[in-house]
């Protein structure tokens, strides 16, 4: 099922404003395919049916507070689930639980965490379950047919390795504002609506004088320090608002929530984009369009082995999933509870005390 | 450093979709030298298809037997169609596109490369940075030729023959989404071709700034079209056919820019939305545009359109496409769950 992204606050482009729109007229026009014969229509997903009837056996769907947030992937009979960490944000997020290929829902803790690849192991309390089978020889070769396992009888959605394993570069953090040098430092010209800047307060006319302890001579500077922030951080700024000086930690966002930059605009063409969706070390993309709460779960190849794990929807082009071989060489650690830490150089998700903003 | 100012560029001319916004983007560059008087005039370098086995041709896969057969020939084909494909930048504008002769004639679209005798850069797949020179394009439909400098060989791959272009052949595109990146060789997506009109063709190979200009191939291996633009779904990827190439080949060859942005109004009802069991979710509707004038709101479920039910929002984008400007259009929709019937007049706008 197509998901096409809805779209506001966003000035119309010729490309918009013609959402619908017809052909050149001729005599007798062919006619279209229909949708279940599109490469992911249901015709299509039918021939993939016994390649993913073991492993939808072995995926589970990821329910937080009830919701679907993931799918996971069944790594150990005794209960044990791979799953993407932050859509399921298992340390202060809500409940969660698995819902398995018969129906049946398990309350699922979460153990073990790798922010840098992004996955978290969850345990539940369950015996004797299918579990999923790796490909461990080799990444599948450019141009394999992949599908994205569901808890259903048909994969959710098939595609084609794009792109060989590789570090996929991480995004930056969004801070939502305009800028511009002055003979005084660098000054807001402008705060985004629904931005981190907006929320904590900042106002066009604002000067930033330091971000985490650096002092910001230039907006040169300025975009230099924000880069070293990913979305969902605090970036600590020190702000000047007229004979005022005061602290504000804003959250950065994700360049997916700000639709006025063509390119992001763009790639959200399609559906939803995974909010965490780079600066994974070594993932390969594939073409299969997903949600971001279709990510998660096992990607198989034709013989129904598990090649790797749905890590992002990164854009309208392209899925990544990090290689089984990655997977696996991980898998202990993070059922032994192994908390990895966060890569360097960023201030992690423990948050700074709020600071009070001046009227 | 110029991959960041590129973004915001080629973006703008996928979305355009005219030379206008990369042309008035250019700074003014010093005149080039003539063109070579020597360039030969050929016909477009077309090959028939040859017969294909049947696991590559049935209309839905029989079995994982004939699901093996496509993703081999796919494998088998990725290496030569990645080292045909190319990158562009041209000015400040980037792209991508196909070779089809062993002498380096290039295809690209024209809202990429612009005017004709232009410089560019070519980007080969493993790296290699070429010179070449814009050739002729059509504007209407947005087709252009490149030449590259010296004689070759080149890697390449010869066009289909415009007649072997079928509605549901599987197909391959390649490109440069986001622009050409030295790190990364052409992504390959697989789809299937969902239209083909005099115009355009559509698939669901899903494609994003930057592939503009790049081929879309069979499972041949030639090319049956050249990135163009895109719509919201993941199914709006719409290619300019090789015919555009082959019938005016000679008029590329000699550089001439000829066809003007199409002025041909097209039906716009002015809603995006997602497939329904019933029809079409209403998830957006544009301001100012004929839906929203009628009254049609955003969560209004689609049920029946000129009294007929429909399934999906490629059933109402089809059912629109078969109108004119001006015709009125029926919605018969639930809101709330209570039935609300209202009548759209199409208005007229640009489309594919």
């Amino acid at each position: 099922m197509s998901v096409i992204s809805l779209i506001r606050s966003f000035r119309p482009t010729p490309l918009l404003a013609v959402l619908v729109v017809g052909a050149v007229v001729e005599a007798a026009p062919p006619r279209p395919l229909p949708r279940d014969l599109y490469k992911s229509g249901s015709a299509i997903r039918n021939a993939f049916r016994p390649i993913v009837d073991g492993p939808s056996r072995a995926t589970v769907a990821v329910l937080v507070n009830g919701r679907q947030k993931a799918l996971g992937a069944i790594v150990a009979a005794d209960g044990w689930v791979l799953t993407k960490a932050s859509q399921v944000n298992g340390i202060n997020g809500g409940a969660i639980t698995c819902r398995l290929k018969d129906g049946k829902t398990i309350v699922a803790k979460q153990v073990g965490l790798h922010p840098e690849h992004d996955l978290a192991m969850l345990k539940l309390e369950a015996t004797g379950l299918p579990v999923v089978m790796w490909r461990t020889d080799k990444d599948p070769s450019v141009g394999s047919l992949l599908a994205t396992c569901g808890t259903g009888d048909l994969p959710l959605a098939v595609g084609i390795v794009s792109i060989r394993r590789r570090r996929i570069p991480h995004l930056f953090g969004f801070l939502g504002i305009g800028f511009e040098d002055f003979a005084g430092g660098v000054r807001i010209s402008r705060v985004m609506p629904d931005s981190g800047a907006s929320r904590v307060g900042l106002k066009a006319g604002d000067v930033i004088t330091r971000v985490a302890g650096t002092t910001i001579p230039r907006g040169e500077e300025l975009r230099k320090q924000i880069r070293k922030f990913r979305p969902g951080e605090l970036l600590p700024l020190r702000v000047r608002r007229g004979q005022v000086e005061f602290d504000a930690n804003a959250r950065l966002g994700s360049p997916a929530q700000h639709l006025q930059i063509r390119s992001i605009f763009m790639n959200k063409l399609g559906g939803e984009l995974s909010f965490r969706r780079g600066g994974f070390p070594n993932a390969f993309a594939h073409d299969t369009v997903l949600k971001p709460e279709e990510c998660g779960g096992p990607l198989v190849d034709l013989e129904g082995r598990a090649v790797g794990i749905n890590i992002a929807r990164e854009g309208r082009t392209e899925s990544h999933a990090i290689p089984a071989q990655v997977i696996l060489g991980l898998l202990e650690d993070l059922k032994s509870g192994r908390q990895f830490a966060a890569p360097a150089n960023r201030l992690g998700s423990a948050d700074p005390p709020a600071v009070p903003l001046p009227r | 450093m110029w991959r960041g100012r590129l973004w915001t560029l080629l973006i703008a001319a996928v979305l355009f979709s005219g030379s206008a916004v990369l042309t008035a983007a250019d700074p003014p560059s010093p005149p080039p030298p003539p063109l070579p008087r020597d360039l030969p005039v050929v016909r477009a370098p077309v090959v028939a298809r040859p017969k294909q086995p049947d696991s590559l041709t049935r209309t839905v896969p029989r079995d994982v037997a004939d699901l093996l057969a496509i993703q081999k020939r796919v494998g088998e084909l990725v290496k030569g169609l990645s080292s045909a494909t190319v990158g562009l930048r041209i000015g400040n504008g980037a792209g991508s596109g196909v070779i089809v002769s062993t002498d380096g004639y290039v295809l690209s679209a024209a809202h990429v490369t612009g005017a004709p005798n232009r410089r560019v850069d070519v980007f080969m797949a493993d790296g290699r940075r070429l010179r070449g020179r814009t050739l002729g394009m059509n504007r209407t439909l947005d087709a252009s030729v490149l030449k590259i400098d010296g004689k070759g060989p080149f890697p390449f791959r010869p066009l289909a023959r415009p007649r072997d272009v079928r509605t549901g052949d599987w197909c391959l595109a390649l490109g440069h989404p986001g622009g050409f990146d030295p790190r990364r060789p052409p992504v390959v997506r697989l789809g299937r071709v969902i239209r083909t009109e005099n115009r355009f063709v559509q698939t669901d190979c899903t494609l994003v700034g930057g592939d503009s200009g790049g081929p879309l191939f069979d499972l041949a291996g030639n090319v049956i079209g050249i990135h163009s633009r895109i719509g919201a779904p993941t199914s709006w990827n719409f290619h300019v056919p090789v015919r555009a190439y082959t019938e005016s080949w000679v008029r590329f060859l000699d550089g001439k820019a000829f066809g003007r942005p199409s002025r041909d109004r097209k039906p716009v009802l002015g809603i995006n939305g997602t497939d329904h069991d019933k029809g079409c979710m209403v998830t957006g509707v544009t301001p100012n545009m004929p839906a929203a004038k009628a009254g049609v709101k955003r969560g209004d479920l689609i049920v029946r359109i000129d009294g007929k039910p429909f399934q999906g929002f490629d059933s109402l984008f089809n059912h629109v496409q078969n109108k004119k400007p001006g015709d009125k259009l029926k919605l018969s929709i639930q809101r709330s769950g209570k039935p609300v019937e209202i009548t759209v007049t199409l208005a007229g706008g640009r489309g594919p």
